[in-house]
């Protein structure tokens, strides 16, 4: 299948991390964004277990561009953003589609942020950039390594400005991070990406 | 363009090859992602510095062999995982199946049993038990082991107890299981018409004309290419209005058969095999 790279492929790959306060800070970031983007976004959110995840619907009525929940072996597109499932943890594969496992909690979470960004890096290494967002638990730091490992960037929201510090906190005490800054900060850093690219 | 990313990408890709081989199991249609994250612990677990040291070893140990189908498959459930599933199998499915003299149940990829004992309380309730053949069947034989068991730490129990209740079902899990000091053990009465056995979907072929199907959370570690291949084979073995229940993240819209199916509700993933034509 011959396909044009520049509509079909993203330039970079934004993974974002968060859980307490998770919602907030997306809203906040997501609404500072100048859309239509080529980079894409996937999202890992902890979320209770059970209840049916309304998040892609209500940020999808709140940006200019598409909030989908995760679906399995889903493509990645340009422009997009991906919400992750309660219970499943989300994984992105070499092929730029996305994928679910049931396997067990890390860091007694399901989805974590670790699985995500771990796959992410092996995937596609040096076009990733993972963003920490406010959180009440260390997921999410080791997979920042891991990133930094292949050629990705990290950035973390500041703690000062985060409603939970300790995931933030956590990839800030593991690794030298790319950036540390507020949400404005972040969303301009992403803007910035399309001018030069 | 390289057909492999990097060498590790070729390494895994050998890997699979070779166990194929020698093995005759087929992993090379699983998704990436999960199973070379599984392959990693698992050579953290053996002690295996390289995945060219475990290609070496792997077609001389069948021991070895043995613990790899054991420790890549995933195996994680739960008793009534997803509970409101069972309340909608019961409020679309049960009906039709009391409506057959006999009925044939398949799970798929069934692990350690939890999903298996849980339908079986749902058709005990609704005086369908008696009636049915279950086939609980899994490409790993050691949780099937321990399915046929039916022993299960209470670590859980509380949140089991809870599922039962979401589900919608009568009285206590408790009335199904023996408790034991820090165990329970399904009662006898559950478990009399189930047939534990081997069934690798990916090899094996359809063993059966079925009323009921239920694969869930198996489908989510095959690339689309084998998700359509095993829903085929679904639905090769599923009776003319016979019913195909999947995960909450599996789905047959990009299966070319997929005219064939009605979804009875789609958000729990229930199908009924409506046509014979695709
Ligand atoms: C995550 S468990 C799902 C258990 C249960 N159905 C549930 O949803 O809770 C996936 C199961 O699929 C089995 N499996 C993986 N590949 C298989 C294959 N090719 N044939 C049969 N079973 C397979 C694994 O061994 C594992 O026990």
């Amino acid at each position: 299948m011959l396909m044009n790279p520049d509509k079909t492929t993203f330039s970079k790959l934004v993974v974002i991390g968060t859980s307490w306060g998770g919602i907030d800070a997306l809203k906040a970031l997501l609404g500072r964004l100048n859309a239509p983007f080529t980079f894409a976004l996937v999202v890992v959110i902890h979320q209770e277990r059970h209840k049916k995840s309304h998040l892609s619907t209500i940020f999808a009525r709140m940006v200019p561009f598409p909030v989908l929940e995760a679906e399995d072996k889903q493509q990645i597109l340009p422009g997009n953003m991906y919400i992750s499932t309660p219970n499943y943890h989300l994984l992105v594969e070499q092929d730029g589609t996305l994928s679910h496992t049931i396997d067990s909690a890390v860091n007694f979470c399901r989805p974590s942020v670790d699985v995500l960004f771990q796959t992410a890096a092996d995937a596609f290494g040096d076009r990733v950039i993972a963003i920490v967002l406010t959180g009440a638990n260390q997921d999410g730091a080791e997979g920042a390594k891991w990133i930094q490992q292949r050629g990705g960037k990290v950035y973390v929201q500041d703690p000062k400005e985060a409603e939970a510090k300790v995931m933030p906190l956590a990839t800030i005490a593991k690794i030298d991070v790319d950036l540390i800054g507020n949400l404005d900060t972040l969303a301009l850093t992403l803007n910035n990406l399309e001018r030069k690219t | 363009m390289p057909k492999y990313q990097n060498d590790e990408d070729y390494d895994i890709h050998a890997l699979l090859e070779v166990i194929y081989l020698k093995w005759g199991y087929d992993f090379r249609g699983y998704s990436k992602a999960s199973l070379t994250r599984r392959i990693f612990f698992f050579l953290q677990e053996e002690r295996i510095d390289r995945i060219p040291d475990l290609q070496y070893r792997i077609v001389r140990d069948r021991a070895l062999f043995s613990r790899f189908i054991k420790d890549v498959t995933v195996n994680v459930t739960e008793m009534f995982r997803d509970p409101s599933f069972y309340a909608s199998v019961k409020q679309h499915i049960i009906a039709q199946l009391k409506t057959y003299p006999h009925i044939k149940i398949w799970h798929a990829g069934c692990a350690t049993g939890e999903e298996v004992y849980s339908l079986a309380m749902l058709l005990d309730q609704e005086g369908l038990l008696d009636r049915a053949t279950i086939y609980a069947t899994d490409i790993n034989r050691s949780v099937l082991d321990r399915a046929k068991k039916g022993i299960y730490s209470d670590s859980h129990l509380s949140q089991y107890q809870q599922n039962y209740r979401d589900a919608g079902l009568k009285g206590d899990l408790l009335d199904y299981f023996e408790k034991g000091y820090d165990h329970v053990i399904v009662d006898s009465r559950l478990r009399k018409n189930i047939v534990f056995t081997e069934h690798d979907l990916v090899i094996d072929h359809v063993f059966g004309e079925m009323q009921l199907i239920f694969c869930r959370n198996v489908l989510i570690y095959f690339t689309r290419a084998l998700q359509d291949k095993v829903i085929g084979l679904f639905t090769e073995s599923l009776d003319f209005g016979g019913y195909l229940c999947l995960g909450i993240k599996e789905s047959l819209d990009f299966f070319n058969g997929r005219a064939m199916y009605t979804a009875v509700d789609a958000d729990h993933r229930l199908f009924q095999k409506t046509s014979t034509k695709g």
